[in-house]
């Protein structure tokens, strides 16, 4: 398969004043294979959304090479980058929120369509139906409604016609389901999962729910304070973690089953240390059941241990 | 009576009055909870969860707009018949309690040690010094390092998980029996959680407290609960011990539930089984099963009538077509 999207020493800071940054995201290097659906994993601080922001250049990434089905990102401005914005979409995590309120559901839909220039009404209004149909939206009831009268799990159903009606080829899903209830999680992932095979989608798919990440993946790269820690296909990941801060992630999931006996993380006690002052070395060792002294004074570089399966460890726990 | 229930619900009800018309938050819910037993509540959003709980204690009442019926027996003692500050009385001294958002929760302008303290003075009559010292004490239990300085600092200094940490600390200060967490970490990273949920099973255990963990998250309550109680659009349409609900549920909502969940075990690209539809606008009750316009077993009875509670031994369901029941 081919890389649809090849991110390299991709660097994201933000000023917070006093001369100090925000490190989000620091020298990742990472592709997403044509078809692919690639779950990216994190919790809050890993850099994971600054990663999906920079990658639309909402804003343009402080260092590195955003390079989109041909398209060097970094480097397009404007009008040039426009014109590939119809093939890159992105779903956000409060469908509520990302949705105009004062529109009706028919213009947000059609929204993307007039910004791209497909001029004709008649054009317009034959493809908005269509993709309401695909991700279950009957045309007719909802056409002139707005969002305020849709529930949360319908505006994502909004949400992602929007993103459908340019015909996209990779869609970058920031979170989508995290807002919803438990009882329209599973509609809304089985939706995603449909529209990938019916319009032949690549997904960038972000979220900090293991068990929703492996449900969706293809392949899944895990971050850690704006760094990765490992790459792997989903199956062998969830199999055999390589790196022990995605073994301390899945030993902490709460499993729905009482007789599934709580993990053991092996964190060091301690809070995660903050994105303005990462630890030397590997970001990972304050809370690393294995830190050594190397581990402060080396960074562990991102190197392949066995065929598809990249780690960040000096003392990965395979191979 | 030694087996009595150490807090007793009987039929509680909210309601409140909207621009469309009164809307049944909670609607006949009744429970117990022994000493020393954590209930989970597990329910969606709108299923009436944390405003039961929250009526129970007089934090949703008249003052806040709301009709609330029904009886509340905490060791025998009639919540409802409390004035205002009998009630504050009870809420110091015997009931804890724990809320999502711990910035929320905090007092941004009074020190942490302070915050912990107050209790302390005001419920267990301590002096400023002794309770300060407490306050430290407390801190070091809830597992923050260097209780001393930071007993001198304000939330804003801390992380999420450490205000939670702080939350608790002012929870227990006055060893209270019983224990309210209302989605305690459903604000924090998942290695965070863990902690806390670690910790308050901890200090439920050692203190032997009873505890409320009211919560979304089936894995939650899976791994933290000897109870279970599912609530579904303000009404509680099953109740049983934490292994029967997993493994035997008889309310086909709480079927449906589990099996929607994605699981650890299952390969990738495992079809998930989808709940259609979605849970029903409380201002506009039909006569029937709130359920019945997503359940796979319904029947012309579920629309005409509300299922009354069936009680199985010690386990209850609100449902005409209960799975795997007997008769």
């Amino acid at each position: 398969m081919s890389d649809l999207l090849n991110i390299t020493g991709l660097t994201v800071e933000y000023p917070v004043g006093g001369g100090r940054h925000v490190h989000a995201v620091s020298d990742v290097t990472l592709a997403v294979r044509q078809g692919e659906t690639l779950g990216l994993v994190g919790e809050s601080g890993s850099g994971k959304s600054s990663l999906a922001r920079a990658l639309l250049q909402l804003p343009p990434p402080k260092a590195g090479s955003v390079l989109f089905d041909g398209n060097e990102l970094t480097e397009m401005r404007g009008e040039a980058l426009r014109a590939v914005r119809p093939r890159l979409q992105m779903i956000f995590q409060d469908p509520i929120a990302s949705l105009n309120p004062r529109r009706r559901v028919a213009e947000i839909v059609a929204e993307p369509l007039v910004v791209s220039g497909v001029r004709d009404p008649a054009e317009r209004t034959r493809r908005v139906r269509a993709v309401m149909e695909a991700v279950g939206l009957d045309p007719d009831v909802v056409w002139t409604r707005r969002p305020h009268e849709f529930s949360g799990g319908q505006c994502q159903r909004i949400a992602i016609a929007r993103a459908l009606v340019l015909e996209p080829k990779l869609i970058v899903c920031d979170e989508p389901v995290s807002a919803l209830d438990v009882s329209i999680r599973a509609q809304i992932l089985n939706l995603l999962d449909d529209m990938k095979a019916r319009f032949g989608l690549t997904l960038l798919f972000i979220a900090h729910d293991l068990a929703v990440v492996k449900s969706v993946s293809d392949r899944v790269a895990v971050m850690y304070l704006g760094k990765l820690c490992e790459v792997a296909d989903s199956a062998s990941l969830f199999a055999t973690p390589a790196h022990p801060y995605t073994a301390a992630l899945m030993a902490a999931i709460p499993e729905p089953d009482p007789d599934v006996p709580l993990g053991d993380t092996k964190l060091k006690p301690g809070d995660p240390p903050s994105p303005l002052n990462p630890p030397s070395g590997c970001r990972f060792r304050t809370r690393c059941p294995h830190g050594v002294d190397r581990c402060a004074t080396e960074v562990p570089l991102l190197r392949e241990i066995a065929p598809g399966r990249e780690v960040a460890c000096h003392f990965p726990l395979i191979g | 009576m030694s087996d009595a229930p150490f807090l007793s619900v009987r039929d509680a009800r909210v309601g409140f009055a909207t621009a469309r018309g009164p809307l049944r938050a909670v609607d006949g819910v009744s429970f117990d909870l022994q000493a020393g037993r954590t209930l989970g509540i597990v329910g969606e959003s709108g299923s009436g969860k944390s405003v039961l709980v929250r009526s129970l204690i007089g934090l949703v009442g008249a003052a806040s707009g709301a009709e609330v019926a029904g009886q509340v027996l905490l060791d025998g003692r009639d919540l409802r018949s409390l004035s205002p500050a009998e009630l504050r009385g009870v809420l110091g001294r015997d009931i804890g309690i724990v809320f999502q958002d711990p910035m929320t929760s905090l007092n941004p302008v009074m020190k942490i040690g302070r915050q912990i303290g107050e209790g302390l003075r005001l419920n267990r009559g301590m002096d400023a010094a002794a309770a300060a010292r407490r306050a430290i004490e407390l801190l070091a239990e809830v597992g923050i390092p260097e209780p001393e300085r930071r007993a001198s600092q304000y939330p804003h200094e801390m992380s999420g998980g450490m205000r939670q940490r702080v939350a608790i600390a002012i929870a227990i200060a006055c060893e209270p029996r019983l224990l309210i967490a209302d989605e305690p970490t459903t604000a924090l990273d998942v290695t965070v959680q863990r902690q806390i949920l670690d910790l308050l099973q901890r200090e439920q255990r050692q203190r032997g407290m009873a505890m409320i963990l009211i919560t979304h998250d089936l894995g939650v309550a899976a791994g933290r609960a000897d109870d279970i109680m599912v609530m579904y659009a303000g009404r509680a349409v099953e109740m049983a011990t934490t292994r029967e609900i997993f493994r035997s549920p008889r309310m086909p909502y709480t079927e449906a539930l589990l099996r929607s969940l994605p699981r650890l075990s299952d390969p990738t690209h495992t079809r998930l089984s989808a709940i259609p539809g979605r849970p029903p606008d409380l201002a506009r009750r039909t006569g029937g099963c709130s359920f019945a316009p997503r359940c796979r077993y319904r029947d012309t009875r579920c629309d005409e009538a509300q299922p009354a509670e069936t009680r199985e031994g010690g386990r209850g369901y609100a449902c005409f077509h209960p799975i795997g029941a007997g008769a």
